[in-house]
């Protein structure tokens, strides 16, 4: 419906720039072509379709794919704010071990380590542009591989990257994404 | 009112008298506001226009401790929770702890709950 709505808007529009062009044309006294009034209407309508199917189509996909963007961009910050809870608890208490389930619940919404198919990244990686996405993926990559990181070498790991350490480095993955994924919604409302 | 409900409204009343002279509104969602007995995290959403978020999870770290729920907190300020409409989908079904400019009325409000 909102398709067919903006194709009117847009075909309304460019009628009545094709009837102000032919207003200013009289006005000027420019010299008419020898088209007939009746062929001359004909193709102005079929112009007018034809340009308002196209210009409100597009206006039409951009507004849907905004949309779609900003619905994951509120996702994420939804998921990175639960997440920043959740870092947070475990920096005051100390305590990586009981957080720890919960917090891959909710990284693994965000993403996967060496996975380019789980959580929303892979999907905004289709919408934002390259730049945009590399400046958010800063951020979340830091989150997804440190998390895989204490997954795989539990503490007293001989690696010596201690849990503390790597709940810092999600803490500041956290910190960057969030200020990120602001920006973008705000560059977009 | 079993314990869990007696721990919950324990952790409610700490966190309004430790964070209620900086956090604007608190909100409880998730498992505990849908009615579910002994769930394992108090989701809570918190409203603040202050930076200073190591404060409040300080705070919750010490009213944790001893507790058997996990308190999960979600920090958030005024500008995320007015333009982001996943935050207010969450407080449309939370119980609320208090809320400015009435805190009291509405801590109340959860305790007849």
């Amino acid at each position: 419906m909102n398709l067919i709505i903006t194709i009117i808007v847009a075909a309304l529009a460019i009628v009545g720039g094709l009837t102000l062009l032919e207003w200013l044309a009289d006005k000027a006294r420019v010299k008419r072509d020898t088209v007939n009034p009746e062929r001359r209407s004909t193709l102005t309508s079929i112009a007018s379709i034809a340009g308002g199917a196209l210009v409100g189509g597009f206006v039409w996909y951009e507004n849907k794919r905004t949309k779609k963007t900003l619905h994951l961009l509120f996702e994420l910050e939804l998921l990175l704010a639960q997440l920043e809870g959740l870092v947070g608890v475990v920096l005051a208490q100390h305590d990586v071990a009981s957080m720890l389930p919960f917090m891959e619940a909710v990284v693994a919404k965000i993403g996967d380590y060496g996975s380019r198919a789980v959580g929303l990244m892979p999907h905004l990686e289709e919408e934002l542009s390259s730049g945009e996405f590399a400046q958010l993926n800063e951020g979340t990559s830091m989150i997804i591989s440190a998390l895989a990181f204490a997954r795989e070498n539990p503490a007293g790991d001989p690696k010596g990257q201690d849990a503390g350490s790597l709940i810092k480095t999600i803490q500041k993955g956290v910190e960057i994404s969030r200020t990120r994924v602001r920006e973008l919604i705000d560059e977009r409302i | 009112m079993n314990e869990s409900d007696i721990e919950t409204r324990s952790i409610a009343d700490a966190l309004y008298e430790q964070l209620g002279a900086i956090v604007n509104a608190a909100y409880l969602y998730g498992s505990v506001a849908r009615g579910a007995r002994n769930a394992g995290d108090l989701d809570l959403l918190l409203v603040t226009s202050s930076h200073d978020h190591a404060r409040v999870y300080g705070t919750i770290g010490n009213i944790q401790a001893g507790k058997t729920i996990l308190i999960h907190p979600t920090i958030i300020n005024e500008r995320e929770l007015e333009s982001n409409p996943l935050f207010r989908e969450l407080i449309d079904s939370s119980i609320t702890l208090w809320q400015e400019p009435t805190p009291a009325v509405a801590l109340v409000a959860y305790q007849d709950k």
